[in-house]
């Protein structure tokens, strides 16, 4: 190179910042997919403004992960401190400092469900849009797995929502996504829990095709599962109970649809599972007695032509509510509901199966019961005009002046009484509004239902009949038992 | 045959200086020592869970960015002034070397220190993960759930990931280097340290720069402007920083291959540059 002249170096200095322009122009796509999987909407950078100064440093210094983890342990310190409002604003940064760090997300919306409690130990249920947020938020930064997915579907839409459909739809999502290995990235698959939860689901909204098609896929799962852990022990022992739990929960839904609506094709299934699993070696004595009793009720009914119907014969609720202020925003919520006088098992399909009836009648009369026992009636106190919001973007400020409180009381011997104290908590529950809500209700689907009770009312509790609070609006298809209330300020206060 | 021998003394020269092998020394201390203080750090009750180890990993990595950093620095702002200094470039440059040989073959020495340090950080730091790794194990359904755990799964051993993460570290300070040697040219080594300081952290800022110059920013249009040059000029370190992907590998990596290779790239035209410009100056400067 002659160095008297410096012109084709400048050139060459074009060239080269075009080329790295040009370099620049082709990362950045694939940076931001790595980063967040597309382009971020609210980019690195705008969380970078919003970091404290100390933050920024870590994140220059190249140790985000180590003072997320700092961090981490710090909101374990508060949370035994009982600091629950510092948590949160940690949960903030370190999903900012590391936003794939699933198990912050899951724990920091349970967090906001479960722990800013009242005297009386209730959630304040005004977290709950939060914790969504956070957890939609985890979604996106983590869409390729099913964690998440289960996370919301589960926990937070088929149990503190309560809405069924949507915990389908996420769990389905789940069931798309596989899992990875944490430390080499290596694809695994997801646990089979996360197939069976399916079943269960679509089992709950009453979509029965769909349960007993992914109770089939769920144990193919299960088998592919069981046959690659026996190549890899080469003979060794391979625990099959997921493969037991498939069939069990196959077999009672196919039994169940047999004694609740009186498919006897459904019931001819379950039996042949049953009686597959009845005639192991090591099969229960209770489930070859079960089987037994399923197999001549069975054999009964076919040559009477007698399907059972059991879900379909009424069953008179008798849902009585009453409502009384004991003192400014303290309530006795007291009533009576016909679930389930024990004499109403006597002759149900299921009993064949489950002899409930035969082992209650035999025990000693200071023993028996009269009813069967298990439900829980559900309150909701709400502003009247309060809707959960559905938040776009995490946040954990919420709205100060809403009220919402909800609960459920057990239901024993066919009556139920709870005392809501909501005057010792003025931040939980303000009262702002001029009028209230009150809702009590009783919901078939819901987990405080148990199988015995929905196997004589039904799923849906098709059986249930009431003069007054019978629901069919609500949840088309269903029968809820439901009345409401409108409160005035006066009423509460 | 002449930028080889300039690029063998200056690596001989750097690997002698007392403050690089405690930089060195420091750092490979301080990844083992990860090995035991990781576990206060991860939340886990469990020694050797998953987290446990990303934390090990990500300290590694934070650490080997820090003492390449500290190398690149020190070893980059006296690679010219030392020569002058000492008077030995008079004795270079009288015998039939071109001042470019010498640039270039300054700049080839010193990357290939870096590659020494870092190499030998990577290999004990990949040794540290993979000891880690061994007989971890993680729950297979998440308490929070409120199901049973159903399961514990023994996590792989060696994760490729890593050796990215350890190419992307050399790669970033080779950038740096080139930007460091450039200031040397014509700074003094404290100045040149700072200035080198100065750029590296706009640099890692780059996302800052980046949404500051958007469309969207609500910044004056000068100031957008001003900030779109800064982000254009500036070296973008940040390109470089894949560590929080790299730590979760659940977010599928992919192109990883492919991303390297831009990078690489990247960083070849941009050290190229900085060459170029350094012997553009110092051509002209007065020795």
């Amino acid at each position: 190179m002659p160095e008297g002249s410096s012109k084709p170096l400048w050139v060459l200095v074009v060239i080269l910042l075009l080329a790295v322009a040009w370099t620049q122009y082709l990362a950045d796509p694939i940076q931001y997919r790595m980063q967040e999987k597309a382009k971020p909407t609210s980019g690195g950078g705008e969380l970078m403004v919003q970091l404290p100064g100390q933050f920024i440093v870590a994140s220059v210094a190249g140790f985000k992960e180590v003072i997320a983890g700092a961090l981490w342990v710090r909101a374990d310190t508060f949370f035994h401190a009982g600091q629950y409002e510092a948590i949160i604003p940690i949960v903030r940064l370190v999903t900012w400092l590391d936003p794939h760090n699933v198990d912050v997300y899951s724990t920091g919306a349970w967090h906001l469900d479960y722990n800013f409690v009242d005297t009386n130990q209730m959630s304040d249920k005004r977290y709950i849009p939060a914790a969504v947020a956070l957890l939609k938020e985890g979604i996106k930064h983590n869409p390729d797995i099913w964690d998440l997915y289960f996370e919301l579907g589960w926990t937070h839409y088929n149990k503190k929502i309560l809405d069924y459909e949507k915990a389908v739809e996420y769990i389905e999502k789940a069931c798309t996504k596989d899992g990875v290995d944490p430390n080499t990235g290596q694809r695994v698959p997801r646990p089979e829990f996360v197939d069976r939860m399916l079943a269960h689901m679509y089992e709950k909204v009453g979509r029965f095709d769909d349960a007993i098609k992914q109770w089939y896929k769920a144990r193919k799962r299960v088998e592919e599962a069981i046959a690659r852990e026996r190549k890899k022990k080469k003979g060794g022992y391979v625990d099959t109970t997921s493969l037991d739990v498939c069939d069990r929960n196959l077999g009672l839904l196919y039994l169940r649809l047999a004694w609740r609506y009186g498919d006897m094709e459904a019931y001819k299934k379950g039996l042949e599972i049953y009686k597959r699993l009845a005639s192991r070696k090591d099969a229960p004595a209770q489930l070859v007695e079960a089987t037994r009793g399923a197999e001549a009720d069975y054999a009964r009914r076919v040559a009477t032509n007698n399907p059972p119907r059991d879900a379909l014969k009424p069953l008179d609720a008798g849902f009585e509510v009453t409502w009384k202020k004991v003192a400014p925003k303290v309530f006795i919520i007291k009533g009576k509901v016909n679930l389930v006088p024990a004499s109403e098992y006597k002759d149900l399909a299921s009993e064949c199966f489950t002899h409930w009836y035969r082992d209650n009648q035999n025990a000693p009369p200071d023993q028996r019961k009269l009813w069967r026992d298990g439900c829980r009636i559900r309150w909701i106190l709400r502003d009247y005009d309060y809707k959960m919001p559905e938040l776009k973007t995490f946040s954990y400020k919420i709205d100060k002046t809403k009220t919402i409180a909800w609960d459920s009381v057990y239901v024993s011997g066919g009556t139920f009484s709870d005392r809501i104290d909501l005057s010792q908590d003025p931040d939980f529950y303000p009262f702002k509004a001029d009028k209230y809500k009150l809702t009590i209700m009783f919901v078939p689907q819901q987990a405080e239902c148990p199988d015995y009770v929905q196997d004589r009312i039904g799923w849906k509790g098709e059986a249930l009949r009431d003069k007054r609070y019978l629901d069919t609006k609500t949840q088309p298809g269903f029968h809820l038992l439901r009345k409401e209330m409108v409160l005035s300020k006066k009423d509460v206060l | 045959m002449i930028i080889w021998s300039i690029a063998k003394t200056t690596v001989g020269d750097a690997l002698r200086k007392k403050v690089l092998q405690i930089f060195l020394v420091v750092a490979i201390g301080l990844i083992i020592i990860s090995l035991s203080f990781s576990q206060t750090l991860s939340f886990s009750s469990r020694a050797g869970s998953s987290t446990d180890i990303m934390l090990v990993k990500s300290f590694g990595l934070g650490l080997m960015a820090v003492a390449a950093w500290l190398i690149s620095l020190v070893m980059g702002v006296s690679l010219i002034p030392q020569e002058i200094e000492r008077r030995t470039i008079y004795t270079i440059l009288a015998k039939p070397v071109k001042r470019y040989e010498f640039i270039v073959g300054k700049y080839l020495g010193a990357v290939l220190t870096l590659a020494i340090n870092v190499a030998i950080m990577g290999v004990v730091f990949i040794a540290v993960c993979v000891f880690k790794a061994m007989g971890a194990e993680q729950p297979i359904a998440p308490e929070e759930t409120g199901l049973p755990i159903v399961g514990m799964q023994q996590v792989g051993l060696f994760d490729w990931n890593m050796v990215w993460g350890v190419i992307m570290i050399f790669l970033q300070f080779t950038v740096l280097t080139s930007v460091v040697l450039l200031f040397s040219v014509f700074l003094t080594p404290t100045v040149n340290f700072f200035m080198g300081l100065g750029v590296y952290i706009i640099g890692v800022m780059a996302p800052l720069t980046e949404t500051l110059s958007s469309k969207e920013s609500q910044l004056h249009p000068v100031l957008k402007a001003f900030y779109r040059v800064i982000h254009t000029v500036v070296p973008n370190f940040d390109k470089f920083n894949v560590t929080n992907t790299l730590l979760h590998p659940e977010t599928h990596i992919e192109s990883m291959a492919k991303y390297t290779g831009i990078v690489t790239l990247y960083a070849l035209f941009y050290s190229l540059l900085m060459m170029l410009l350094a012997i553009i100056i110092f051509r002209k400067k007065e020795v």
